[in-house]
């Protein structure tokens, strides 16, 4: 009995072979598109969590130094050096909002995330509620936000 | 005539056939290197980021929730930081790209050597600025800096 394998003819093989290695590719770069795009992912997700590592970091300590200091303009020297920050508002309900880098650096120039922090107050002396919201530079979208209070007697107004 | 020229073709198409076969094996070969290629670097890049920024933040963290729970934080030099507490203190100290910690009783003098290593990091900053602690972790490319009510 003959085998069927015989009974075809090399250019047949060969193109059976053609067929296979067509199939095979086609499988593959199905593979490799789902492969590439998970990676791809993974890459995003991995930057994002850093970056939201980061953003955490900034608030907690504008809330620290601000519990201790009960003045937004001391605030943010001391967390983003000397600079003229943009501060609006009264006395008892001030406003900035600060470009910065995805290193949370003050970054005027490149702004790829803002900061928004905002303290309020009822009395002009007890607790002060500051608001801290972190947005996407490209499309505004609010990344991290945290609301933080701080008993501050005696200080009497934030500036 | 006529047979030698399909005799011909016949095996011209063969050949043709043969290399449009190889040159597509050729392909699948190198599309594999260049995904596996990529897929490494890919998760190198992931696996250093996690690694930088999970020493450098779980230190930070680490040291600041310390300070918090403490009786008493005292900075003893840039990268030395002592805890009071009753009965004991804690040293946490920079060394030899890590940072460790160590217990010792209540009237014991500390001292930078042993204790148990925490983290990985290249450089451990403990300063102080205007009443609060501030903290700062250097690991590869990630810097993190915290600051802490002593």
């Amino acid at each position: 009995m003959r085998s069927p394998m015989k009974s075809v003819s090399a250019g047949g093989k060969l193109n059976l072979f053609f067929m296979e290695m067509i199939i095979v590719l086609f499988f593959f770069s199905i593979a490799s598109a789902v492969i590439l795009n998970a990676f791809a992912a993974s890459d995003r997700l991995s930057r994002e969590s850093g970056r939201l590592e980061r953003m955490s970091f900034c608030a907690q300590s504008a809330a620290e130094i601000f519990s201790q200091t009960g003045s937004l303009s001391e605030t943010l020297e001391k967390l983003f050096g000397s600079n003229s920050y943009d501060i609006r508002g009264d006395e008892y309900d001030l406003q900035v909002r600060l470009p910065l880098t995805e290193e949370c650096a003050y970054s005027p120039e490149n702004a790829e995330l803002y900061m928004i922090m905002a303290v309020e107050s009822e009395e002009p002396e007890g607790l002060f509620k500051m608001y801290i919201v972190f947005t996407d530079g490209s499309d505004g979208e609010a990344l991290y936000d945290i609301m933080a209070g701080a008993y501050l007697p005696g200080k009497g107004t934030v500036s | 005539m006529n047979s030698f020229n399909s005799a011909e073709s016949k095996r011209l198409g063969e050949t043709v056939s043969s290399a449009a076969s190889m040159t597509l094996f050729l392909i699948f070969a190198v599309c594999c290197l260049i995904i596996i290629s990529v897929a490494a670097t890919a998760y190198g890049r992931i696996s250093r980021n996690y690694e930088n920024t999970f020493d450098s933040t779980a230190a930070v963290r680490y040291i600041t929730n310390k300070i918090r729970a403490c009786g008493g934080a005292e900075i003893i030099s840039e990268n030395e930081l002592l805890l009071r507490d009753v009965g004991y203190s804690t040293l946490i100290y920079h060394s030899g790209g890590a940072v460790y910690e160590r217990l010792f009783p209540e009237g014991d003098t500390p001292v930078s050597s042993g204790g148990e290593r925490l983290f990985g990091a290249e450089q451990l900053i403990i300063e102080e600025d205007g009443g609060l602690v501030r903290i700062t972790v250097r690991d590869g490319d990630d810097v993190f800096t915290a600051f802490c009510k002593g």
